[in-house]
């Protein structure tokens, strides 16, 4: 994430991507409004019907067509005796005879059972299909190869790659790790053919026009189409437009053009009509590829404590009889666990079917099902727990490339899917658990897929009337390509939904390559920011160009897109709408345009997405019936674009997963070599009563903390640092009078000026990037003040009512500068959640340098002030300064002996205060000013219950500037997306709270989980706890029952824990809605944790604010007391940094 | 497809007088399977009277039972508050097959005639005796998991697909017929034809006759009636075995018994040696395994379908004792 696009997510809390939207094509699939393919309505169309092979091997000896010629309406019968020549096309260069063997209608020999031997074209679908009916063939037939068992012994290694890898694979000593191996297994595998289904049959539709073509296609490529066809027919490639609006379900059948695309095409210029062919169910089972079967076998070699001293992966899939394709089952084998001594070995065997193809995650989806099991039988063998086998054997780093991951959250998918799913429920011996007649079984395994993505390019037009378009050549095949991609486009640009067009499915725009391998929404998605981006910097300088915009000389890193309109990053008010700058430019529209490129030959990383499953199945003991009741799934997939589509898939993949393991199979005859079970009816899908309810976790939604301004700032630091930049800071030391932001503010600023955090309302931003810039180039550091009182107003042009001076200090970052290590104090205290003080000196009079020592001089630097040092207290330990390596902010005070004391001495005064201050200490001739920033613990309120009340409570609470923890025991309902405001969401069970929390003395614990048991399980957990708070959602006599039942569970609570139960929770403010009862929780919790009683202030005698605060600090230490006193220069101080 | 004529009929007379007339004309009702076949070119019907609009919508009481109309649909008779009382075993088969929108189209004397589901019927590419007498059945030699295991011959071993006329064989269901020849009944058991030679022939119906309704005689054995459907999936698939039983139990005695199978014969297996084990004998689990060998003593597998001898045979124990409210601790 670059540093703009974090200052974005912290400023617009309604970011676009990631939401939940609807599909935006939702309402015309529903009401029939999305043209698929079949569905273009031509002129004067024809339609086209092939016929099927009968037989599975031999030549076709002659045929029959007269009847069919004669029979009504028909108006074309082609066979290869009078099929035009069609050219082979090649997918890749090596193919050779085999892309001669695709084409189709050529050649009078047979290869498989369904291959399309004839086509009709005729007026009407119905008269096509009846003609084809009276078409005679008569074969010459040969026995077809059909059974993979009988042909083992003709297995041969494949001439391609299997998945990039060689056939043959080799790492370490297999042999050596399998002597080692206390343990084995060997066992053999076997998948079933399966089929790709969508629910869209495979159409064409073909219109020539000369020597010009337009192809709508159900397709996953339509350059691929494009460039096949035009291949095929000798054409240019500019000559065929291909149209391709929505895919109805693809998985990757769609990803490869088969015969019927130039047979369409083919028939289209014979009868010089536009042909539709639509294929037949049926039909599709023979002829657009299919998941290869596999035999794998799978030998595992281990230590007793688990460790893997062997893998081997080896095994055959089948191939058709004229062309070649490897299902890569040992791919994810390579880089999944880590062993050093790994063999993989894949063989092809040679059958009288269609050629197979991918179909979703091939190999991935074989080759773990082989995988997994075995290492399940490992796990039992060595009496191992599944999820410990696997995180004993987690690879750290890809065993294989020998690359650090880019990202892995294996780990925590174990965690996060055993806790959701319950996994310590389950017992490992086989048939102990059961019910009724059911034995029940739970499950795991991991998940991994590969990150892919293909060059891809995008146009996006903004236009005068304020509308965008957004425009590439890539599919919807039902994933939510166009709902994803106007997200992207949105956020961008800074419009609402209904203003952002997305469109794509032709060849007429930007290209973009195969939706296959998950890669769609990476790839096109970063064009489509790409061109948004490009688009807009063209509105930026037309507006920049113009006088009279109120933008006019911005540059375009001070600009930011809102609501249909440009502004002031700085000042949102000045700004105008994307309509004003376009019509005063005299211009209809800009246009932006974006190539994504990938280069992979110079990777750091391996780049995979990660996840578990977790089952829980059911086998009827007498009939063997195996049904599933439960299933979890845990992904790191990385930043999910929209929840809801992202989840969607998975669920749809957990379906796919669940068909594929239990009833998906394709039956090949062995004797015939037709497959038998070729429809729905036969070839089993889940159907709804087969799918049980899927819970999914997206881990990216999982505890990551919503980022508050001081996060921001330090995260957009680390990334500055990471990646080699500069950046300076700045931080509001003193405020006299009124202002915006209050001391102890900061804005990190980058060296291009791209700012994160903010010291004012947006009127002083601008001349701090400006002097930032200047302490960046010189590595120093300065104080600034800006004084808006009187006349000046007019000069910061603020007119926001405050009336004050400003001082901030600005001082540029680098490894060691007071700053940095202020900002890693700032990040340990957040990370650990306590209160600390930053000392900082924001002045230092000459009187110190006199006394300084001799490392000044050989830096030569001008030493005279020492801005900028820094020393930092936390809350356990004020003699932090102490233990603080060569502290600058020390030899600055060096020769004040008593000066040190007294510092510490205030800093602890801050601390306790919980308030920002400056102070002046003077010793002898030098007087340093020191600013004390209060970095404050947030109060933790931790929320049990996800169910709707508890919205209005984190809102807030989060209002308060607490930090809220939710935490639920049903992972369902506890996701970012329903607690948005929350600072981390945790799915745990009631029973492993005191666990997973550290409960300290300020948490605040309030029950809402509307559950009797967990309720009574969290106050087992909680009463005895240091928890200040506990309150309980609830009447009284619920309450006491709960203490009854944990008491009646061997809990026992004192009278102090007692004390610490606010049952039922609230104050007496009448509070009905969930609204309410938030306001009513959270103003007992001030109060109870203040030590106040919560009734009327008119009834106090005693003034409203506590004297606390003003005894512990006093008045002439409060911010911006000395500053009061100086004078209205602007720069009052700089110098080295250190 | 062929191309055929269509006609409506609007009256029963006149239907079946159309029908008489011509050797290629075929009653269309729901049309679920016969319009799949015909798409398929397995029926080439060179015309279909649609008999949607006749008067044979009717669930009615009679002095004796139930009359089921035989253009009532599935779900109709399924959700039929009469049926589920008395004849509990009909509605839960109906309700394990097909799909909702299946059942809202198809009709009790379509689902009567349904064809089988064997692969190599349903695809022209294979021969088949059933669809091309004489063509040879290359399911014997070939993929037979889903086929008979009972009164199979050496031209046919497809089985019936229906739930429904498993139930109804369990039920002493009549069928009553109207033809040219006039109007006959036909009893549930009589009505399924083994395959023996002439596969073609499902059943006993002649060409130019309509099913008119089906009568259930109530019981006391049909008022206690189940049925168990053991498939592939959860709903949406043929049965690879199923059983409807009905008993009339008194003090842990069997008065009377009813027990079809479906999935294993080309009719609706009605299994009358295992009645008459358990007619009279103590209703406790010896007495089901052995009603449950008897129903499979003459069982032949192919195959593939070698599963389905074992599978009958735990599908009877369970759902006897199920019905008999007995514990037997399972078959296995």
């Amino acid at each position: 994430m670059s540093v703009s696009q974090q200052s974005k997510t912290t400023n617009q809390t309604k970011s676009v991507v990631g939401r939940p939207l609807d599909r935006v094509d939702g309402r015309l699939k529903v009401t029939g409004g999305a043209r698929f393919a079949a569905e273009w309505p031509l002129e004067n169309m024809a339609h086209a019907v092939l016929l099927s092979s009968t037989i599975a091997n031999g030549r076709i000896k002659s045929f029959d067509t007269s009847a069919a010629e004669k029979a009504p309406g028909v108006l074309h019968v082609m066979t290869h005796e009078n099929a035009p020549r069609l050219k082979p096309v090649f997918t890749n260069p090596a193919e050779g005879d085999a892309a001669g063997r695709r084409v189709p209608l050529q050649s009078p020999v047979v290869y498989y059972a369904g291959q399309y031997i004839a086509m009709v074209v005729a007026e009407t679908l119905e008269q096509a299909k009846h003609a084809a009916e009276l078409i005679r063939v008569t074969y010459d037939e040969q026995p077809p190869a059909a059974d993979l068992d009988k042909e083992r012994g003709k297995a041969y290694v494949p001439k391609q790659k299997v998945a990039g890898k060689p056939a043959d694979s080799l790492r370490g000593d297999v042999d050596a790790g399998l002597r080692a191996a206390d343990a084995r297994v060997d066992e053999t595998y076997r998948t079933p053919t399966e089929h790709h289904n969508p629910m869209e049959p495979h159409a064409t539709i073909a219109a020539w026009d000369g020597d010009k073509i337009t192809v709508y296609d159900a397709t996953q490529y339509t350059y691929g189409v494009r460039h096949s066809v035009a291949m095929s027919f000798g054409i240019p490639e500019e000559n065929v437009h291909v149209v391709c609006k929505f895919t109805g379900g693809a998985f990757g059948c769609k990803g490869t053009v088969w015969a019927h695309v130039p047979l369409a095409a083919a028939a289209a210029r014979q009868v010089r009509r536009p042909v539709k062919l639509v294929t037949m169910r049926q039909q599709m089972f023979a002829n657009m590829g299919h998941r290869a079967e596999t035999e794998q076998h799978v030998t595992l070699g281990a230590k007793r404590d688990g460790h893997l001293t062997a893998i081997i992966h080896e095994g055959i899939s089948h191939t058709s009889v004229y062309d070649e394709y490897v299902e890569p089952f040992s791919k994810p084998t390579h880089m999944l666990y880590a062993c050093d001594n790994f063999k993989a070995s894949q063989r092809l065997v040679a059958l009288n079917v269609g050629t197979p193809t991918f179909m979703r995650a091939p190999g991935e989806t074989s080759g773990m099902f082989a995988l997994e099991s075995a290492l399940d039988e490992l796990a039992y063998k060595l009496n191992l727990d599944p999820i410990q086998l696997r995180l004993i054997n987690h690879a750290d780093t890809d065993p294989d490339e020998k690359l650090p991951w880019s990202t892995k959250l294996l780990k925590e998918s174990y965690r996060v899917g055993a806790e959701t799913f319950g996994w310590s429920r389950r017992k490992p011996q086989p048939a102990s658990m059961r019910e009724g007649h059911y034995l029940v079984g739970m499950g795991m395994a991991t998940a991994v897929y590969p990150v892919n993505h293909f060059p891809s390019s995008a146009r996006v037009t903004i236009r005068q009337d304020g509308s965008a378009v957004a425009e590439s050549s890539t599919h919807d095949l039902g994933t939510g390509t166009y709902t994803i991609l106007t997200q992207i486009a949105c956020e961008t640009l800074g419009l609402p939904i209904e203003r952002v067009e997305v469109i794509i499915g032709d060849t007429n725009l930007p290209k973009a390559m195969v939706s296959g391998g998950s890669s769609t929404a990476m790839s096109v998605g970063t064009s489509v920011q790409g061109a948004a981006r490009a688009a807009l910097a063209k509105l930026v300088d037309a507006a920049h160009a113009d006088q009279r915009s109120p933008l006019y000389g911005a540059s375009a890193d001070q600009i930011v897109a809102r609501d249909g309109r440009l502004a002031l990053k700085s000042d949102t008010t000045k700004s105008e709408t994307f309509t004003d700058i376009l019509t005063r430019a005299g211009m209809k529209e800009v246009e932006g345009s974006y190539d994504t490129q990938f280069n992979d030959r110079e990777k750091k990383f391996s780049s995979h997405a990660f996840g578990a499953h977790f089952a829980e199945v059911r086998v009827d003991r007498d009939f063997g019936e195996v049904r599933i009741t439960r299933f979890a799934g845990v992904f790191d997939i990385g930043r999910a674009l929209n929840m809801k589509t992202a989840e969607s898939q998975m669920r749809g993949g957990i379906i796919m997963g669940l068909g594929m393991a239990l009833m998906e199979e394709t039956v090949l005859d062995a004797n015939l070599g037709i497959i038998v079970n070729r429809d729905l009816a036969e070839y089993h899908v889940p159907v709804h009563a087969d799918v049980p309810m899927i819970d999914i976790v997206l881990l990216e939604n999982f505890d990551e903390p919503l980022m508050n301004e001081l996060q921001a700032v330090v995260n957009a630091y680390a990334e500055v640092r990471a990646r080699g930049g500069r950046a300076a800071l700045a931080t509001v030391v003193s405020v006299v009078g009124s202002a915006y932001r209050r001391p102890g503010a900061r804005m990190l600023v980058t060296e291009d000026g791209q700012t994160v955090g903010a010291i004012s309302g947006g009127c002083l931003e601008r001349d701090a990037v400006e002097h930032a810039r200047q302490v960046i180039t010189s590595d120093t550091a300065c104080v600034v003040e800006y004084d808006t009182r009187g006349d000046e107003d007019i000069v910061w042009g603020l007119g926001l009512g405050c009336n004050g001076v400003v001082r901030v200090l600005l001082e540029s970052l680098h490894e060691g500068s007071g700053g940095a290590r202020a900002l890693q104090f700032v990040a340990d205290c957040l990370r650990v959640r306590k209160s600390g003080v930053i000392a900082t000196v924001i002045d230092a009079g000459r009187a110190i340098n006199q006394e300084r020592g001799a490392a000044d001089q050989e830096s030569g630097a001008d030493r005279s002030t020492k801005i900028g040092a820094r020393l930092p207290f936390d809350e356990r330990d004020d003699e932090h300064a102490s233990s603080a390596p060569g502290g600058l902010f020390v030899d600055a005070l060096s020769p004040f002996d008593e000066s040190g004391a007294r510092i510490r001495e205030d800093a602890r005064v801050a601390l306790t205060s919980g308030r920002a201050m400056t102070r002046v200490y003077e010793a002898g001739a030098g007087r340093t000013e020191i600013f004390f920033d209060v970095i404050c613990r947030p109060r933790p309120l931790v929320v049990f219950g996800a169910e709707h009340d508890a919205a209005p409570l984190i809102r807030l609470a989060q209002t308060l500037g607490w930090h809220v923890t939710v935490v639920d025991t049903r992972a369902r309902r506890a996701t970012r997306e329903r607690f948005a405001s929350a600072d981390s969401v945790v799915l745990c069970r009631a029973e492993d709270v005191t666990a997973r929390f550290t409960v300290t003395r300020d948490t605040v614990a309030v029950v809402m989980t509307h559950s009797y048991l967990d309720d009574v399980e969290l106050l087992r957990a909680l009463l005895p706890s240091p928890a200040c708070y506990v309150g309980i959602l609830g009447p009284k006599q619920r309450t006491e029952k709960l203490l009854a039942q944990a008491r009646a569970e061997g809990s026992w609570f004192t009278d102090a824990e007692l004390a610490r139960l606010h049952s039922p929770v609230g104050i007496d403010i009448g509070a009905e809605t969930p609204e309410e009862i938030a306001l009513s929780v959270v103003a007992e919790i001030k109060a109870a944790c203040d030590g106040r009683g919560a009734g009327f202030l008119r009834d106090r005698n005693a003034p409203i604010h506590d004297e606390r605060a003003a005894t512990t600090a006093p008045p002439e230490f409060e911010i911006g007391a000395h500053a009061a006193a100086r004078e209205r220069a602007t720069s009052v101080a700089c110098g080295s940094s250190s | 497809m062929n191309p055929f004529t269509y006609k409506r009929a609007t009256d029963q007379s006149g239907a079946i007088r159309e029908v008489a007339g011509n050797a290629n004309a075929k009653f269309l009702a729901g049309g679920t399977n016969l319009i799949d076949l015909m798409k398929m070119n397995v029926q080439q019907p060179a015309e279909l009277v649609d008999i949607n609009r006749l008067a044979l919508k009717r669930i009615e009481k009679t002095p004796t039972g139930l009359r089921i109309g035989a253009l009532a649909s599935n779900s109709e008779v399924a959700t039929n508050a009469l049926v589920r009382e008395n004849f509990p075993v009909l509605s839960e088969a109906l309700l394990a097959g097909a799909s909702p929108q299946l059942r809202n189209m198809a009709t009790v004397g379509g689902n009567l005639l349904q064809r089988t589901r064997c692969y190599y019927f349903m695809d022209t590419a294979f021969p088949c005796n059933k669809r091309v007498p004489g063509s040879g059945c290359p399911a014997i030699p070939g993929f037979n998991r889903i086929h008979a295991i009972l009164g199979a011959s050496d031209k046919c071993i497809a089985v019936h697909p229906s739930d429904m006329a498993v139930a109804l064989a369990a039920l002493d269901a009549v069928v009553n017929v109207e033809g040219a020849a006039g109007a006959r009944q036909i009893p549930i058991i009589d009505f399924h034809r083994l395959p023996g030679d002439t596969p073609h022939v499902d059943t006993n119906l002649r060409a130019d006759e309509l099913i008119v309704s089906v009568d259930l005689p109530s019981s006391a054995f049909a008022r206690r009636s189940r049925y168990l459907k053991i498939r592939d999936r959860a709903q949406y698939a043929f049965a690879l075995v199923s059983v409807a039983a009905a008993l009339d139990v008194q003090q842990g005695r069997i008065g009377a018994a009813r027990l079809a199978l479906g999935g294993v014969a080309h009719k609706p297996w009605r299994a009358l040696e295992a009645e008459k084990i358990l007619t009279g004998a103590q209703a406790n689990a010896q007495t089901f395994k052995a009603a449950a060998e008897a129903v499979v003593k003459d069982a032949v597998p192919q195959k593939h379908n070698a599963f389905k001898i074992e599978l009958a045979r735990r599908a009877v124990v369970r759902l006897l004792s199920d019905v008999a409210g007995v514990m037997t601790g399972g078959a296995a």
